[in-house]
């Protein structure tokens, strides 16, 4: 809304009207749960601000890192994947801490002053993704790996938070140490970043994992779980570096895992017919894959030179997906548009959307 | 919604919450050691605690021995 509709409003409808949108935007604050966060942490900052009380310095930091972290976290949910878990913190006093008072498992963190806020936002970021993430199979990733898949997990949550002094702070202290500690991690870290700047690190690798430790919850951790998800990796920078025309695996089958990706990205084949796409997905559907990944590379080059071939493309996508749905007996469970680096480092917007076979 | 409660320690409560878990003196002497790279704690550089089998793990600010604590087998 800008300034001189405002006016025009106000000078129409008088004063009231402003009460109402005032108490409208308050309202969608309070019913939403992390901005309502981040609200009270504006008013704990100003309270702290004035009176240097540390319950409202504490009330500052819990509700300012909560509210970021699960705003950025609801941004980078895709389907029905939680990745990383939502985020609530627990003040710990001298009254509340005997050794009895903490569960097995549980893990106390230390902050730092609220001068310090951009810390505690790392901090606790890095915490909930080692806490939440690779649950249950953990002992099946090898360390360098963990290391490359949390610190890029923790990186991307970081960004959509936008706090530019978080990042930094992370970055330049964390981040790189922490691969460089690692004997294996720059070679893991080359792959994941290869994986994200495709965009298949939160839409594929992720959603594969937590697809995998569902499926292994309770067994013990044995070496082929260790290889599978190795291989999941290798399988995916194949396919994140692949060049055009370059034939890659486009199916990846081991006793967990069993995806199959569709690539929908030669304009004169999807103008000429969506049969081969559909083809593609029976042929994976007959050798029993659980889920299907179609992806469609944006043709917004097309629309300049050609705009009636870019809106039949478009069409197009929309007919493969209706088809799929009916000559198929999968079921769609996500469908994301994103944008992301191609071969030549252009960027390029994209579609991912995840099929699954009901029951698999 | 599922969420992951994390227990937090803001500095100023740090000295009463490690005394409560009994350890206050040994750390200032020096005999609290960090449970992922050994270095000797101080209120400084004190990150973290977890209970593990009933025992409590310590981590320090060092980059790394946080994260690894959190992600120790429990």
């Amino acid at each position: 809304m800008d300034l001189s509709f405002a006016l025009e409003l106000f000078q129409k409808s008088g004063p009231w009207i402003v009460a109402v949108l005032v108490a409208l935007y308050f309202l969608r604050i309070l019913m939403d749960e992390d901005r309502s966060a981040l609200l009270r942490a504006r008013f704990f900052k100003a309270a702290f601000r004035l009176t240097g009380r540390l319950e409202q310095e504490k009330g500052y930091i819990a509700n300012d890192v909560k509210g970021r972290l699960n705003l950025a976290r609801r941004r980078m949910h895709h389907g029905q994947a939680v990745l990383p878990r939502a985020v609530e913190i627990a003040w710990v006093d001298g009254a509340s801490g005997s050794v009895d008072d903490i569960r097995d498992g549980e893990f106390i963190v230390r902050l730092d002053p609220s001068t310090r806020q951009e810390q505690n936002i790392v901090l606790l970021a890095t915490a909930v993704v080692n806490r939440t993430t690779l649950a249950g199979i953990r002992h099946s990733v090898q360390p360098a790996l963990q290391a490359a898949i949390d610190l890029n997990l923790v990186r991307k949550l970081l960004v959509e938070v936008g706090n530019k002094q978080a990042l930094d702070w992370f970055l330049t202290n964390e981040y790189k140490a922490l691969i460089a500690n690692h004997p294996e991690g720059s070679r893991w870290n080359e792959q994941v970043l290869a994986i994200d700047e495709r965009g298949l690190f939160a839409l594929m690798l992720l959603v594969e994992l937590e697809a995998f430790a569902k499926q292994v919850y309770g067994r013990p951790p044995r070496p082929y779980m260790a290889g599978e998800i190795e291989g999941l990796v290798a399988f995916l920078y194949k396919l994140a570096t692949k060049q055009f025309k370059q034939e890659v695996p486009l199916t990846y089958k081991r006793a967990f895992l069993r995806i199959g990706v569709i690539i929908v990205a030669q304009t004169a084949k999807l103008l000429t017919s969506i049969d081969p796409y559909v083809r593609a997905m029976q042929i994976h559907l007959e050798r029993q894959l659980a889920s299907v990944y179609v992806l469609v590379f944006d043709k917004e080059w097309l629309g300049e030179v050609d705009p009636q071939a870019h809106a039949r493309f478009e069409e197009q996508v929309r007919e493969l997906g209706r088809e799929l749905e009916r000559a198929t007996p999968i079921v769609k469970d996500f469908d994301v548009r994103y944008s992301c680096t191609d071969a030549a480092g252009q960027r390029r917007r994209a579609r991912c959307i995840r099929y699954v076979l009901p029951n698999s | 919604m599922d969420k992951e409660t994390i227990r937090a320690i803001h500095p100023s409560d740090l000295p009463q919450v490690l005394a409560s878990l009994g350890i206050l003196e040994n750390l200032k002497a020096g005999k609290v050691s960090c449970s992922i790279c050994g270095d000797p704690l101080t209120l400084e550089s004190f990150r973290a605690v977890v209970k593990i089998q009933g025992q409590l793990r310590f981590g320090c600010r060092k980059e790394g021995c946080s994260q690894a604590l959190a992600t120790l087998p429990h």
